[in-house]
């Protein structure tokens, strides 16, 4: 660790990017990857150093930032925290909004340690292995997730058929655009705007943001729905309870560093995997989206291991593994820095900077999040009136600082609405935004799969990983079938 | 006494008036640049273009190059064509520009875009890349001619990592030019590091970089095969060329700054000037240097010689229809449309609350906040008002309106939305220098 990273100036620009990482990560509309990206330019005049411990961590503090509005507001801020709404939302709603944000928090600072050692330890062996996999790998892979998304839906009759039908819309809606292997436009209905197809983050922020406020001011109720604090809620979970996610922590942490390592597979993925593994192997699988203890943590602790994960193979081999890290790459070149394997040698405090700062933001965070957590508490009960304005200002003016351009405000909005009819007809939006991002991924690997083979299928029933992601895939599609009989019966 | 100031104080300013009609003409005349130069970069941050395009704004702002600065606006998307679009229907006022490489031409020739370089006044090329055909360092191909061989004898088999569309999708089509009957079998990848990423996976054969790319992934297990230049670049020593190999392969992807068609000549002959001045500051020397930028300057008829010559090498390949790929949509609606019914049929239990006629629920209150919403949109893409204005008049209307049973601290709130409305423009325009709407 090199003694610059504790010097007075870097430690303040680490905090200064944590800090606003978690704010920009915080607000709907508003992404990290957006903030790196409008940062970048201003880190022209710092030092190589100094501008990557920034960068870095304004990547870890936005990532953290989502689970506070998940949790108190169903508005995740970021699409790596939709998975926490599902069972955080639930438990502050129900009088524990501490305890949601306590649990969120300490999670996020497990994942981030544990992928922390693999960066240090690891990063070389790490990312050559996930060269190794094919695309038809990284293909069945991603239907692990989608087959996990779909088996998220509420213990409920019919709940299964409306979270895959909701999981094969957001497929659907992430279709239209050039189609990522042959570049022809496909499904834009001639509107050259929707070449690109539908974006992500006003999908997002439409479906939920936007959505949530017109459910919010339908209700007499001035306040979001909150219950008042309970007695017994507090931050700090006690050291049994911690104990008694150890397994999940670990697990969830671990697959998340793995998943960030893949190339373009990112947080979503993550936490939807980890999600979907700890509820299999839970007991009690009907708890999970009613607000235990376990999904926020599954979560929580994926989704900021992914960060670690994702720079592993941007500093090992310099291949980016999300967009943000495709930002940070930027920031290397622009400072006259190559990441590869002849980083470690020609610029070894360049890689202790990124580790040692990455480690420092994980702390920060921490310290921040639990020192700010008692008046974020507070957030969920601020009236309608002052929330809402400013919100919705937000989503528009995020949506369009995306492109620069009003067609994704009119998506935002667009998908609103919708959000609003799906709530009425009780369809759950989280399977409809990760299909929304895994389908893309999906075809990308499956097509380039195909490109490569000639056209065959084959490979991907004889190359193991893909072989073992398909059992995988299988088995939880068929426990998800016949688990809500067993809890029915009993 | 008032009167007679007033007459004065008007007729002296009747008097002002033909010279202020013919001052403010001539301003429009002669001084131009006299507000910021929008650059549209149709990449996302911390790409190749931005980075370059950005250290060229940079040069022209440290030096002073213009009178006013030039401003990076990245309108990312769809291979580069989102914002190539917006470019080419913006007014040719000379205060938007473009900074798009040769994909201008190749997303014409592949389809992506209906408009190429003719539709646009091509102002100047600032730089060039060349480019490598790449293996991994433990392929059998040890030259390009063992490449072409291969995948001459044996058409559609050897895979080649692509970016379709693009420049290095073309590159590998004029390779195959070369013999008849050479074919590669294309698999898609994407970016430089995709294209790396499958390279050194070992899931395809071969790939093209950028000398920069290569040169960046270079010790990671790569092996260059030809450069496809005229002669031997001196930092790629040991690397022969094509046409040494005897194959007539020399390309490179040219760096261009273009203006909507119809902009008026002087104005671009001033970005011209200004760009050349740039190129030629130690900055983008030493930028152009780490990055095998080779710093060539082209403007007027020898740039547009240049573009035709290109457009025509591109012209002579057509990109080969791929098969075999599943119709992803069809599936996807079939199976939404199953889920569907069987969501529409096994309905849940009806529960206590959520019935749009319940009474007590306010629809009136929520279908005013999506009409005070939608409102505002529209009025921010369609009126030429500050943001400020709209902004503060749509927080006060959703604030009363969600807060009219909870009796709204309003002198409190009327601060709060102008801090709002006015600091948020303030962030983004100041601070990240992106215009709102």
């Amino acid at each position: 660790m090199n003694a610059e990273l504790f010097s007075p100036p870097i430690l303040g620009l680490i905090a200064l990017g944590t800090g606003l990482g978690i704010v920009v990560g915080a607000i709907p509309g508003l992404t990290g990857a957006m903030l790196i990206a409008l940062s970048l330019p201003l880190t022209f005049a710092m030092s190589g150093d100094a501008a990557l411990a920034l960068l870095v961590s304004m990547y870890v503090g936005s990532v953290s930032g989502g689970l506070i509005t998940a949790t108190l507001l169903k508005m995740p801020g970021t699409p790596a925290s939709v998975i926490t709404t599902l069972d955080g939302y639930p438990m502050a709603a129900g009088g524990r909004p501490g305890r949601a944000l306590g649990l969120g928090i300490g999670a996020s600072l497990v994942g981030g340690l544990v992928s922390w050692i693999f960066l240090l330890l690891l990063a070389r062996p790490a990312a050559t292995w996930s060269t190794k996999l094919s695309p038809f790998d990284l293909f069945a892979l991603v239907l692990v997730a989608l087959v996990s998304i779909a088996a998220i839906s509420e213990r409920e009759r019919g709940g299964l058929w409306r979270g895959l039908f909701s999981a094969l819309l957001g497929c659907l809606f992430a279709m239209p655009g050039l189609h990522p292997a042959t570049g022809e436009p496909r499904l834009t209905f001639g509107f050259v705007e929707m070449n690109d197809g539908f974006k992500l983050l006003p999908v997002l922020i439409g479906l939920f943001a936007f959505n949530q406020i017109i459910q919010d001011a339908l209700k007499p109720t001035a306040a979001p729905e909150t219950a008042a604090s309970g007695n017994r809620d507090s931050l700090l979970v006690s050291v049994r309870d911690w104990l008694r996610q150890g397994g999940n922590l670990f697990r969830s942490s671990v697959l998340g560093t793995l998943i960030g390592i893949l190339p373009g597979i990112g947080a979503n993925v993550g936490s939807t995997v980890a999600y979907g593994a700890t509820r299999s192997f839970s007991k009690e699988p009907e708890k999970f989206g009613t607000g235990c203890d376990e999904g926020v943590v599954a979560s929580e602790s994926a989704n900021n291991a992914t960060v670690g994960g994702a720079l592993i193979p941007l500093i090992a081999l310099g291949i980016p593994g999300s967009v943000i890290d495709a930002v940070l790459l930027g920031a290397f070149v622009i400072h006259g820095l190559q990441p590869g394997p002849l980083l470690f040698r020609n610029h070894p405090e360049t890689v202790h900077m990124v580790t040692g700062s990455f480690l420092v933001a994980n702390v920060i965070m921490f310290v921040f999040m639990l020192a700010a957590a008692r008046w974020l508490v507070k957030l969920s009960r601020v009236p309608l009136a002052w929330l809402a304005p400013p919100v919705i200002v937000f989503c528009i003016v995020g949506s369009y600082a995306l492109a620069n351009r009003m067609f994704d405000v009119w998506v935002m909005l667009g998908f609103g609405l919708f959000g609003f009819l799906m709530n009425r007809f009780r369809i759950p939006l989280a399977p409809f935004v990760i299909g929304f991002v895994l389908a893309p991924l999906a075809e990308e690997n499956l097509s380039a799969g195909l490109m490569a083979s000639g056209g065959s299928w084959l490979p991907l029933f004889t190359e193991p990983f893909a072989l073992a992601c398909l059992v995988i895939a299988a088995a939880a599609a068929f426990l998800s079938i016949r688990k809500p009989k067993d809890s029915r019966l009993g | 006494m008032i009167r007679l100031r007033h007459t004065f104080a008007f007729r002296a300013f009747l008097a002002l008036v033909p010279w202020l009609i013919a001052s403010t003409g001539a301003a429009a005349e002669e001084i131009y640049p006299d507000r910021p130069i929008q650059v549209i970069v149709p990449f996302g941050a911390g790409g190749n273009s931005d980075t370059v395009a950005r250290v060229i704004q940079r040069a022209v702002a440290d030096h002073d190059l213009l009178p006013q600065p030039l401003v990076v606006q990245n309108v990312p998307g769809a291979g580069g064509t989102i914002g190539s679009r917006r470019a080419l229907h913006a007014d040719p006022d000379g205060y938007t520009l473009l900074f798009l490489h040769e994909g201008i031409i190749t997303a014409r020739y592949s389809g992506a875009a209906s408009w190429s370089w003719h539709d646009f006044e091509p102002i100047a090329a600032t730089g060039r890349n060349g480019g490598v055909i790449a293996v991994a360092e433990d392929s059998p191909f040890r030259s390009l001619t063992d490449l072409l061989e291969a995948i001459a004898n044996e058409p559609d088999t050897h895979t080649f990592a692509t970016n379709i569309g693009a420049p290095a999708h073309f590159w590998a089509m004029r390779l195959e030019n070369a013999k008849p009957g050479a074919r590669f079998r294309y698999v898609q990848a994407g970016g430089g590091a995709a294209r790396f990423h499958a390279l050194k996976g070992g899931h395809v054969e071969a790939t093209a970089f950028s000398v920069a790319e290569f040169l960046s992934y270079r010790d990671g297990g790569l092996r260059a095969l030809a450069l496809m230049a005229e002669d031997r670049d001196s930092t790629l020593a040991g690397i022969p060329t094509a046409r040494e190999q005897g194959i007539d392969l020399v390309s490179s992807n040219l760096q261009c700054w273009w203006a909507p068609a119809g902009t008026p000549p002087e104005r671009t002959a001033v970005i011209a000037e200004a760009l050349r001045a740039a190129m030629e500051t130690p900055e983008f020397r030493e930028f152009a240097a780490s990055q095998q930028i080779e710093p060539l300057f082209l403007t007027g008829e020898a740039l547009e010689a240049e573009l035709a010559n290109r457009e025509t090498e591109i012209a002579q390949v057509a990109p080969r229809a791929i098969a075999g790929l599943p119709n992803l949509p069809l599936v996807l609606a079939l199976l939404a449309a199953v889920a569907g019914v069987g969501a529409f049929l096994i309905r849940p239990r009806a529960t206590r609350q959520g019935k749009v006629g319940d009474s007590t629920l306010l629809p009136r209150r929520a279908l005013g906040l999506v009409a005070l919403t939608l409102g505002y949109a529209l009025v921010l893409a369609l009126a030429p008002i500050p943001f400020f204005w709209p902004t503060f008049a749509f927080l006060l209307a959703t604030g009363v309106l969600l807060g009219n049973r909870h009796r709204i601290a309003l002198p409190a709130f009327v601060a709060f939305a102008a801090l709002v409305a006015f600091g948020l423009p303030w962030v983004f325009e100041t601070v990240f220098g992106i215009a709102l709407p």
